[in-house]
């Protein structure tokens, strides 16, 4: 043994140092995989949400709802998700980064990885309509989640400009139904000329989008009609019986 | 303990249940990390201290080693981090220069060629000293400890390719400080 292995060895025996157990080491690569996935799933998450705004933000009929392109993407977009999804994927990429062999494998690559990952999962979560599950869940329970998102209600809020949204409250004929707008106002809407998806049938306590034209204080008159999809605070409220 | 006729990773099997085993791979690195410090521009009683706090560091460490790496490229990495922590601290500015690296860089750049060996080997050390901390590591284990790019990739935990891109800018940076110096 020469001067240095004999000094280290020496300290070794006399400060009772010994090597870290293994499971320590598994325990911390453990932590980063799992980190990993779960990032990627939140990634996932996000993508279904932002699929959602995007399919039910009615760009088929941006003039009327936006009245420019650059609005409409504005509008449509939830900036709060996309900043979530860029967070969870950056996170997904450095804890991939420093797993055992995390570094073997271009950046670039890990992060397009995260990114694809995240977005067939997602898209596998909107497919089966969760994400629509997810955005009501925050609705609900978390405090301030609605001011981060686009407020599409309100974008139809605009009677005198033909867009209307709120609650079906009764029928007075086949054609003609009672509604109780955002602003708890009520209206009679005539759908007799009105475009509806097919399979949606509107019916009591429907929450519904109406694009026509304002024809008196009371009378409104659809050109279109269309679920509203979105679960939003103050729709759900229209629906309370004390409200 | 020495002249053990034993692989390291065998030897680090046996060092994690019998600490006296650690002898053999610290004399079998001792030089080389020794060296590699020195090229960094430790000096003296700096490296045995250093040396001292790296083979404690890897002795607490055993059994992150992953037997798919090679073990010299494992413990380069740990004297490599080390090195840069104190690095970052000091800013050290003076190089270590051997006659193999002058050698391969020259051969590198025709520019040099016909110059007197000595003032080369000078110009070399002083061009490396100039250069960015990044290029100059990355230099330092190509042409001083004659790592290949797989090994270069395990040590300083980069993608191969990055590994390449590097070695090429700072062949380039080199080139650019030496003639700089060279006017």
């Amino acid at each position: 043994m020469n001067n240095l292995s004999e000094k280290i060895i020496e300290k070794i025996e006399k400060d009772g140092i010994f090597p870290k157990p293994k499971w320590e080491f598994l325990l911390k690569d453990t932590v980063l995989w799992v980190s990993f996935v779960l990032s990627v799933l939140m990634g996932a998450v996000s993508i279904s949400v932002i699929l959602f705004f995007v399919k039910t933000g009615d760009l088929d009929i941006y003039e009327s709802v936006y009245g420019s392109v650059f609005s409409a993407v504005a509008g449509v977009i939830p900036f709060f998700w996309v900043l979530l999804l860029l967070g969870f994927s950056i996170i997904a990429f450095l804890n991939f980064k420093f797993t055992d062999r995390g570094y073997k494998m271009k950046y670039v690559y890990v992060f397009l990885t995260s990114i694809f990952l995240s977005l067939t999962i997602g898209a596998l979560f909107f497919q089966s309509g969760m994400a629509k599950w997810f955005h009501g869940q925050l609705t609900d329970r978390l405090p301030f989640y609605d001011i981060f998102q686009p407020r599409h209600e309100l974008k139809w809020m605009r009677p005198s400009e033909g867009l209307l949204v709120g609650v079906v409250v009764g029928f007075e004929s086949e054609f003609v139904f009672e509604f109780k707008d955002l602003e708890r106002k009520t209206w009679l809407v005539d759908i007799k000329k009105a475009k509806i998806p097919k399979r949606f049938r509107p019916e009591i306590s429907s929450m519904i989008k109406v694009l026509g034209r304002k024809v008196s204080e009371e009378k409104f008159e659809a050109f279109d009609l269309r679920p509203f999809e979105r679960p939003a605070k103050g729709l759900k409220m229209l629906l309370e019986p004390s409200f | 303990m020495k002249n053990l006729q034993i692989s390291d990773e065998e030897l680090v099997i046996k060092t994690i249940s019998d600490s006296t085993f650690f002898a053999e791979l610290i004399s079998r690195y001792e030089g080389k990390l020794g060296a590699y410090l020195k090229r960094f521009g430790f000096e003296g009683k700096d490296i045995e201290d250093f040396l001292q706090e790296i083979f404690i560091s890897v002795y607490k460490n055993l059994n992150a080693f992953d037997p798919k790496l090679k073990f010299s490229s494992w413990i380069y990495r740990i004297a490599h981090n080390y090195a840069v922590s104190v690095y970052r601290k000091k800013k050290i500015l003076t190089f270590e220069l051997t006659e193999n690296l002058a050698q391969d860089l020259r051969d590198e750049s025709d520019l040099v060629q016909e110059l007197d060996k000595k003032v080369i080997k000078e110009l070399v050390a002083k061009a490396i000293s100039k250069m960015d901390y990044k290029y100059r590591e990355i230099l330092v284990l190509r042409y001083f400890e004659d790592k290949d790019y797989e090994e270069i990739s395990d040590i300083l935990k980069k993608p191969s390719g990055t590994v390449a891109t590097l070695i090429n800018r700072a062949k380039k940076q080199f080139k650019e400080k030496y003639n700089e110096l060279n006017i």
